[in-house]
């Protein structure tokens, strides 16, 4: 009897405990929530009050920001840029909180679905920008209190880090991007390994592709010009005149002649079958099979460097039709995040000054602050696999000199998902020409974006 | 006051379990339902849409049909294999024949415990086209002059998934088959062999009968566990560019797009449509009950 009464008892408290933490963690999850909410609009309005009047502002020492902000990245930390950020901005701390770049979209999304708490900034790469961009969920930086200054940034960055005529994001590290060639093909088959020779040379993609198609004969069908099909599109798509949406509407015929350009470069037979980024496509940069490949800021550093030992092989030239963006990330401030102004200072100091710009270098990043780059001390950048060419010179100054970049919205990465069904029909079947290609993009855009407007 | 709480007793002690089935199963059941009947983004406003998220599933532009016969092409393909040869390596360990059963039993069973991630990833290299394993075996032997376009075929694409799902699905029933053959009296297969049947007769006539309510489960699980493949395709073919083809979201043609990926794409990938990811979901939960009910009806048929 006794021990039935224990066991009753046992049982009745191990029931209430379950129910008063069910209980406490959902009306906790709702407290937090109003909590924050709470939080968070005093903290906008505090914010707005200190800044709202401009004297406030001048008098505003940087010791006076005071607090910790909360970043989303999956970079490694920038140790010399966030030494001297914390020199001139004592009181401000950077939380980090790891997030995969594929992720960031997703975590935003069902943080903001759930009432969760969004961070103070997000870093973010340029293949989710779109989706990002167009969750409208990002501050206007031009507005107060952040008062952005466009103007010291590159020309090409305005359009596309805006949304609405204004800038919702901050480019971090420089992407512009030019061609790499092997020299001692390119001086066997093109007759010079000089890099404005060769930009001499290659005037337009229907040069490129002829001299191509002469390397090709002269070297039994060996050595070809590029490994992949996609690295050819992502050049092209890099050097579009205007954005391939409008809204929803999608520029056919921009989108015709681009896909024109590649039936003809496959056709050519100067373009390899590998995929990119696949083992195969990455041992081909330690070869002597292709003469170039697309060259981004960050490729000498991260794909070229890695795989091929050799020194001194490489060098570096402005593309035919100019330089081109691939990759990239920015950073953004959430609508409501409750320390704004502390991230703003951050992305102020490491991505719009000289301060920022001299540290981040010396952490192997090269920022958007266009005025560093006018001092030749400042560019000057050599790289193994490149030899003596100052490479920096020729990414900041003469590719960035004729590189373009186009605004994108989500439009534009369900066209890229399509695309990628296109460019393995047409490197695996040779008959898939150009209007087979675009009544597949036709169909497959209506599928997975039934609002896309063809015309 | 004992009658009042002989009345409250029960619900009390059932309350934490029924509160959180409300707050995590009911609760979220209805409001993806309510979220299938929407347009929402996840972030805007929902407008309500009624049915027009279930009548784009009709849709000859929609790939919810074409999932649907991706998955259950896997499954018909996948599931007789995994059988037979689970049934074949059970029977062999049942035997007399074979020494070191435990060393073999976990040597067939290890693919099934192998997470689908590294499944997915360990298939993406071994089938790659230029680099992968089997392209250079078969060169090696000059069987084919170039390396086959693997994940790149619709029909190879396939036939890699196939291969896939079988090598790590026949563990798992050759478990259940050993659990089965344990189960059947010995001597049924004595008196069988003192009648002067052979030992294939006996497995045909007494082994394999005594197996159907392990062959009946095996199926109703492996259909329900085949529509919701998603892992392992998803990294075979979309493996962020590890050694992948380009990363393609259903493979080639969308051949190998399945049901769940069709969901987590439309809802979470490509695209951010949570009210036809919603309508999807609960499309692929009336195919899965309609299976499992059948299932059952079988399942029932044999106990009874």
């Amino acid at each position: 009897m006794h021990t039935q009464n224990w066991t009753k008892r046992i049982s009745l408290l191990i029931s209430i405990m379950m129910l008063v933490g069910l209980l406490a963690a959902c009306g906790g999850g709702n407290a937090g929530t109003g909590e924050g909410s709470g939080k968070e609009e005093g903290g906008t309005k505090n914010e707005n009050t200190s800044e709202g009047d401009n004297a406030g502002t001048a008098i505003k020492g940087n010791e006076d920001y005071k607090g910790e902000f909360v970043l989303w990245t999956w970079e490694p930390e920038h140790p010399t840029a966030l030494a001297a950020f914390n020199e001139k901005y004592p009181n401000i701390k950077l939380k980090r909180v790891n997030v995969a770049n594929e992720d960031i979209s997703k975590k935003l999304q069902t943080t903001i679905a759930s009432g969760g708490e969004l961070p103070d900034v997000i870093r973010i790469e340029r293949g989710q920008k779109a989706k990002i961009f167009d969750m409208d969920i990002l501050e206007n930086l031009e507005a107060p209190p952040y008062n952005a200054d466009k103007t010291i940034l590159f020309d090409y960055d305005i359009a596309a880090f805006s949304k609405d005529d204004h800038m919702i994001a901050i480019p971090d590290d420089m992407s512009v991007a030019g061609i790499a060639y092997i020299k001692s093909l390119a001086k066997q088959y093109f007759g010079t390994d000089n890099p404005e020779e060769m930009e001499a040379i290659f005037t337009d993609w229907d040069v490129f592709i002829e001299k191509g198609k002469e390397a090709l004969q002269q070297s039994g069908g060996k050595v070809k010009m590029f490994p992949s099909l996609g690295d050819v599109q992502q050049i092209l798509k890099g050097q579009i005149s205007e954005p391939y949406f409008d809204g929803d509407k999608l520029n056919v015929p921009m989108l015709e002649s681009t896909i024109t350009t590649l039936v003809k470069f496959r056709d050519s037979g100067v373009i390899d079958k590998l995929d990119q980024w696949t083992p195969a496509w990455n041992a081909a940069f330690g070869g002597e099979k292709y003469i170039f490949a697309m060259s981004p800021v960050w490729m000498p550093q991260y794909v070229i460097g890695p795989n091929d030992k050799k020194d001194d092989r490489w060098a570096l030239m402005v593309p035919p039709g100019g330089g081109f963006i691939r990759g990239g990330s920015s950073h953004g401030i959430p609508k409501g995040a409750k320390n704004a102004e502390l991230a703003w200072k951050w992305i102020e100091f490491t991505s719009m000054s000289q301060e920022g710009a001299d540290a981040q270098k010396t952490d192997g990043v090269f920022t958007h602050f266009k005025k560093a780059y006018e001092d030749q001390s400042f560019t000057n950048w050599t790289w193994r696999n490149f030899g003596s060419q100052d490479i920096g010179e020729k990414f900041f100054v003469d590719i960035s000199a004729t590189t373009k970049d186009m605004p994108e919205n989500i439009n534009d990465l369900v066209l890229d998902e399509v695309m990628n069904i296109v460019l393995q029909t047409l490197a695996k079947d040779d008959s898939f020409g150009v209007e087979q290609a675009m009544e597949r993009i036709q169909k497959e855009l209506k599928a997975k974006s039934p609002n896309i407007v063809w015309e | 006051m004992d009658a009042v709480k002989r009345r409250w007793a029960p619900y009390f002690f059932l309350s934490p379990y029924m509160l959180f089935y409300l707050a995590f199963g009911l609760i979220p059941m209805v409001f993806s339902l309510y979220v299938s009947m929407t347009s929402w983004d996840g972030i805007g406003d929902k407008a309500f849409v009624g049915f027009a998220n279930y009548k784009y599933l009709f849709n000859p532009d929609s790939y919810f049909f074409k999932s649907i016969g991706n998955t259950l092409l896997f499954v018909a393909f996948t599931l007789p294999l995994q059988m037979i040869f689970g049934l074949i390596i059970a029977s062999l360990l049942y035997s007399r024949w074979v020494k070191w059963k435990g060393f073999f039993q976990l040597v067939n069973f290890l693919p099934y415990i192998v997470t689908p991630v590294a499944v997915g990833l360990m298939f993406n290299l071994l089938f790659d086209w230029q680099a992968g394993f089997i392209n250079k075996v078969l060169l090696h032997l000059g069987l084919i002059d170039e390396g086959i376009y693997w994940l790149g075929d619709p029909l190879y694409a396939r036939l890699v998934i196939i291969v896939m799902l079988f090598w790590k699905g026949f563990g798992y029933t050759m478990i259940f088959y050993l659990a089965g053959l344990a189960n059947i009296p010995k001597d049924l297969n004595e008196a069988a062999q003192v009648d002067g049947a052979s030992g294939f007769r006996t497995f045909l006539s007494i082994t394999l009968p005594l197996l159907k309510p392990v062959t009946v489960f095996i199926v109703i699980t492996g259909i329900i566990g085949g529509f919701q493949l998603l892992e392992e395709p998803m990294l075979l073919l979309g493996g962020s560019g590890m050694g992948s083809s380009t990363s393609v979201i259903g493979g080639p043609d969308r051949c190998c797009l399945t049901t769940v990926w069709n969901m987590y794409d439309t809802a979470y990938g490509s695209t951010t449509r949570y009210g036809l990811g919603a309508a999807i979901a609960y499309g692929l939960c009336l195919i899965i009950a309609f299976f499992s009910f059948i299932g059952a009806r079988f399942y029932r048929g044999e106990q009874e």
